[in-house]
C-alpha cells in the first residue's frame, strides 16, 4: 500500500499478548484512516452499551495516509473508544511527532483492548513490542513521565532518545477523570471525551514508539509537486502565512470578541471586556520563547512559553489555543495572560482537557455567584470561586486531577456538576461535553454543528464560523438559519473525510489550504484514485457509523441540542443581539438532508447507499 | 578559487517541523519518506526551546573519543549531538536497511522545502 503502512497492531493487556494483523485495503479505501477507520472498528468491534471505562472498552491510536508524509499540517493521530464523559463515540485527536513515528515503525492503527492488572506501558520499537511495568512512573504528571520512559528505553541517550516519541495519561487520566486527555511529546493534547480516562482504566501509563522504516508514496514526482504547491498557497496566504505563525490560533481573539463570538462568564455576557489583554499577540510579545511546529506544519502555532508573575510562573509548555482563551479566559471572567498560561499548563501536566475544564468551572462559578454552590460546598474557607477567580481555580484543578474533596464532584465534569446541584441548565455543553468558544448567538451555524455532532458539542467537525464570519471559502450571513442545515453536512462530511481521516489539522483551513490541496495530496500519496464527490460519500459514511453507534449506546435525537440559554435568552451583544438560535428549524432539515428520519435514525436506504448496517 | 556552495543554517528560525528530514529521504529513496535515512536530522532539546538541524558530512568507521562541550544559549551540549559526522557511535546519518553511511550531495531540496528560513543556500570562498 502507499500512503498507508498497511498494518494493524492489536494489544491485549489482559493476557499481555499482541499481533500484527494487515489493513483490510477494502476498510482504507472506504473510510480511509484516522477516526473514519476507527470509529469503524470500535462500531464492528464493541458494544455501544458497554461502560466506558470496563476492559471491554478498546482504545484505538489511529494515524491516517499522509500523517507523516510532510503534506501540509499533515501531524494527525487520533484516539478513539466510547467516551465515558459523553456515553457516546469518542474520538480526539493530537498534532506533534507521535503519529508520524507510528507509521515509520510500520502501524496505521494500535488497537489496545482489555485491562492490566498493573500499571504498565507499552513500547514500540519496529517489529518489537513490549509491555513494560509503569510503577515508576505511576502518579507522575505528564512531563517527567515521558523523560523517565524516554530515557527508560533509551538508556539515557539523548541522541537515540531524540527519535522516541510518547503519548501518556497524567494524574487526571489515572484517576479516571472525565475530562482526561491523552498527551503526546508532553504538549500536545487530544483533550477531548475523556478518553485518558480509559487508558487509565486500563492501567496504560503510556505508549512510546520509534520507528526506522518508512511510508511509500504511490506518484512521489506529483507528490513532491502538490505539497510545494500547498505550502506556497499556505505560506503567502495573511492567515496562514502570518497570523497563525506569529501568534497561534489566538490571534483572532479579539475579532472574535468584536464579532460576538467570544464567551464571557458562562456565556452570559457578550462582548468579553477583558479580550483585549489576552490575545495571542500579547502572549507571543511577553511570553513567548520560540515558535514551535508540528510535523510537516508551517503554521507553527506552538511554543514553549514563560511566565514569571507570582504565583503564576511556569516555563516550558506550550502557548495557549484559542479555545483555551476562550474558556478558560473569557468564561471564566480571567483577562490575566499569565493565569491562563499557568492553567493551560496545568492542565497538560495533569493531563486534562482545558476546554472541559473551562466549561466546568464557568458553569460552577455561575452556580456560585447563584448562590447553588456554597461555601462549604467548595470546602475552604479561604478561597471564593466567583467569575475571575483565577488562583482558586489553579488550586481547584490540582484538586480535580487528584479527585480530592470538591475537585471529585468536578472530576465528573460540567453537566454532572450542574445535574447534581438540580441546574443542569446552566452547563453550556451538548452530549455533556462543553461548548467551544464561539456563541452561536452570533453565528447560528454552530448551532447546529454543536447540536449534531457526533462527540458532543464541539466547533471542529463543522467550522461553519470559517464562511459565516471570516467568510471562507464564501461569505455567508451568521445571523440566520436558512442554509446552515446543507452548509454544516456539507462541511461535516468533508471535514470527516479529507482532513480528519487524511490525517490534516483543521487549523490549516483557515490558513488557506484548499480541499483541492488536500485532495491532491492525498491522490498522489495513495494513488487510491480518490475523487471529491467520493470523500463527501466517505465522509457521509464516517458520519453515519459513528451515529449509529450513539443510537445503540442509548443517545436519541432529543440529545442533538442545545443549552436552554441559547434558545431562549437573547443575545447580550454583538450583530445578532436580541436573537437566539432557532435550532428545530435547522435540525428538520438537516435530518431530511441527511436521509435520516424524524427521530434521527438513518433510513434503511440511506445506509443500504453507503454500504453500512 | 572556485566557488563552492555551502548551506547555512539559522538555528534561531528554525520550527522543528522536520519537513527537511522528509524531503531528503523523498529524494534520496525515490518513492520513500523516511526521517532516519535523510542526510539532515534536526535535535529537538528536550525542553523544545532549542532544535538543531545537522547536515551530514563524510563519514568514518571509527568512533572518536573527543569529549567537546557546546555551548549555546548558555546551555551545554554534548559536541557529538552537533557533530555532521557519520560515525558508529550515532544512529543518524546511515541507511536504516544497510548501515551504510549517508553524505549530503546539496541537492538543495531541504533549502528549497523550509519555509521558516532556517536553512539558505549560499556560494562561499
Amino acid at each position: 500500500m502507499n500512503g498507508w503502512v498497511g498494518k494493524i497492531l492489536r494489544v491485549d493487556l489482559t493476557s499481555k499478548t499482541h499481533k500484527t494483523e494487515e489493513l483490510d485495503p477494502g476498510l482504507a479505501r472506504d473510510f480511509i484512516g484516522g477516526q473514519g477507520i476507527a470509529s469503524k472498528i470500535l462500531y464492528d468491534e464493541v458494544d455501544p452499551k458497554i461502560d466506558a471505562l470496563s476492559p471491554e472498552n478498546k482504545l484505538m491510536f489511529a494515524t491516517c495516509p499522509l500523517t507523516g508524509t510532510g503534506a501540509l499540517s499533515s501531524s494527525r493521530c487520533w484516539v478513539v473508544a466510547k467516551s465515558p464523559l459523553t456515553g457516546a463515540i469518542g474520538f480526539s485527536t493530537f498534532g506533534g511527532y507521535f503519529g508520524s513515528e507510528l507509521k515509520y515503525a510500520g502501524y496505521d492503527l494500535v488497537i489496545i483492548e482489555g485491562k492490566s492488572k498493573d500499571p504498565v506501558y507499552l513500547w514500540i520499537d519496529d517489529d518489537r513490542i513490549e509491555i513494560r511495568s509503569a510503577g515508576s512512573v505511576w502518579g507522575k504528571r505528564v512531563g517527567e513521565t515521558d523523560d523517565l520512559i524516554r530515557e527508560e528505553v533509551t538508556d539515557g541517550d539523548p541522541i537515540k532518545g531524540m527519535d522516541v516519541h510518547i503519548a501518556s495519561i497524567g494524574p487526571a487520566g489515572e484517576n479516571r477523570v472525565l475530562m482526561a486527555s491523552v498527551m503526546a511529546d508532553k504538549t500536545r493534547a487530544a483533550g477531548r471525551c475523556g478518553l485518558g480516562a480509559v487508558m487509565g482504566s486500563k492501567n496504560l501509563k503510556a505508549v512510546a514508539v520509534r520507528g526506522t522504516k518508512g511510508i511509500t508514496i504511490a506518484d512521489h514526482k506529483k507528490f513532491k509537486e502538490v505539497v510545494a504547491a500547498a505550502f506556497k498557497r499556505v505560506t503567502t496566504h495573511p492567515v496562514g502565512g502570518n497570523i497563525f505563525p506569529a501568534f497561534g490560533s489566538a490571534g483572532l481573539v479579539e475579532y472574535f470578541n468584536e464579532v460576538g463570538l467570544f464567551p464571557n462568564r458562562n456565556f452570559q455576557r457578550i462582548p468579553f471586556e477583558g479580550a483585549k489583554n489576552i490575545s495571542g499577540q500579547i502572549v507571543a510579545e511577553k511570553f513567548l520563547i520560540r515558535k514551535k511546529a508540528c510535523s510537516g506544519c508551517p503554521l507553527s502555532c506552538g511554543g514553549p512559553v514563560s511566565v514569571t508573575e507570582h504565583p503564576f510562573e511556569m516555563r516550558g509548555g506550550e502557548r495557549p489555543e484559542y479555545e483555551t482563551y476562550g474558556l478558560v479566559g473569557g468564561s471564566c471572567g480571567i483577562d490575566n495572560p499569565s493565569a491562563i498560561i499557568k492553567i493551560n499548563a496545568l492542565c497538560n501536566e495533569l493531563g486534562m482537557d482545558t476546554m472541559d475544564i473551562g466549561a466546568t468551572f464557568a458553569c460552577a462559578m455561575e452556580m456560585y455567584e447563584k448562590e447553588i454552590l456554597s461555601q462549604e460546598d467548595l470546602g475552604f474557607r479561604s478561597l471564593t470561586l466567583r467569575f475571575g477567580d483565577a488562583e482558586t481555580m489553579v488550586r481547584l484543578i490540582e484538586d480535580t486531577a487528584y479527585r480530592k474533596k470538591f475537585g471529585n464532584i468536578l472530576a465528573e465534569g460540567g453537566y454532572r456538576l450542574a445535574e447534581r446541584y438540580g441546574h443542569p441548565e446552566l452547563f453550556m455543553g451538548v452530549k455533556k461535553m462543553g461548548c467551544s468558544a464561539y456563541d452561536p448567538r452570533n453565528v447560528h451555524g454552530m448551532g447546529l454543528a454543536y447540536a449534531t455532532s457526533t462527540r458532543g458539542a464541539c466547533h471542529n467537525r463543522a467550522y461553519t464560523v470559517a464562511p459565516e464570519i471570516l467568510g471562507l471559502p464564501e461569505k455567508a450571513d451568521p445571523l440566520i438559519e436558512e442554509g446552515k442545515a446543507p452548509m454544516v453536512k456539507y462541511m461535516q462530511d468533508l471535514a470527516a473525510s479529507l482532513m480528519d481521516a487524511a490525517g490534516i489539522c483543521l487549523f490549516s483551513i483557515a490558513g488557506g489550504h484548499t480541499m483541492e490541496d488536500m485532495l491532491d495530496q492525498l491522490e498522489a500519496a495513495t494513488g487510491a484514485g480518490y475523487t471529491l464527490p467520493e470523500c463527501l460519500k466517505i465522509g457521509e459514511r464516517i458520519w453515519n457509523v459513528q451515529r449509529l453507534f450513539n443510537l445503540k449506546a442509548g443517545l436519541t435525537s432529543a440529545d442533538d441540542n442545545l443549552p436552554r440559554r441559547f434558545l431562549e435568552e437573547p443575545a447580550p451583544g454583538g450583530p445578532g443581539k436580541g436573537l437566539v438560535v432557532n435550532l428545530n428549524k435547522m435540525l428538520k432539515e438537516y435530518y431530511e438532508l441527511r436521509g435520516w428520519d424524524e427521530d434521527g435514525v438513518p433510513s434503511p436506504a440511506k445506509l443500504a447507499e453507503l454500504g453500512l448496517k | 578559487m572556485k566557488k563552492k556552495k555551502v548551506i547555512k543554517i539559522y538555528y534561531d528560525k528554525c520550527t522543528g517541523c522536520g519537513q527537511c528530514e522528509i524531503v531528503c529521504s523523498l529524494r534520496h529513496l525515490k518513492d520513500t519518506i523516511n526521517p532516519k535515512a535523510s542526510r539532515i536530522r534536526v535535535y529537538r532539546d528536550k525542553d523544545e526551546e532549542h532544535f538543531f538541524p545537522v547536515i551530514a558530512g563524510s563519514g568514518t568507521d571509527k568512533e572518536c573519543i573527543s569529549k567537546n562541550i557546546v555551548i549555546q544559549d548558555g546551555k551545554e551540549y554534548d559536541n557529538c549531538i552537533l557533530c555532521r559526522t557519520a560515525c558508529p557511535a550515532k544512529p543518524w546519518f546511515h541507511d536504516p536497511k544497510t548501515g551504510k553511511p549517508l553524505t549530503c550531495d546539496l541537492c538543495g531540496d531541504c533549502v528549497e522545502w523550509c519555509f521558516s528560513g532556517a536553512l539558505g543556500m549560499q556560494l562561499s570562498g
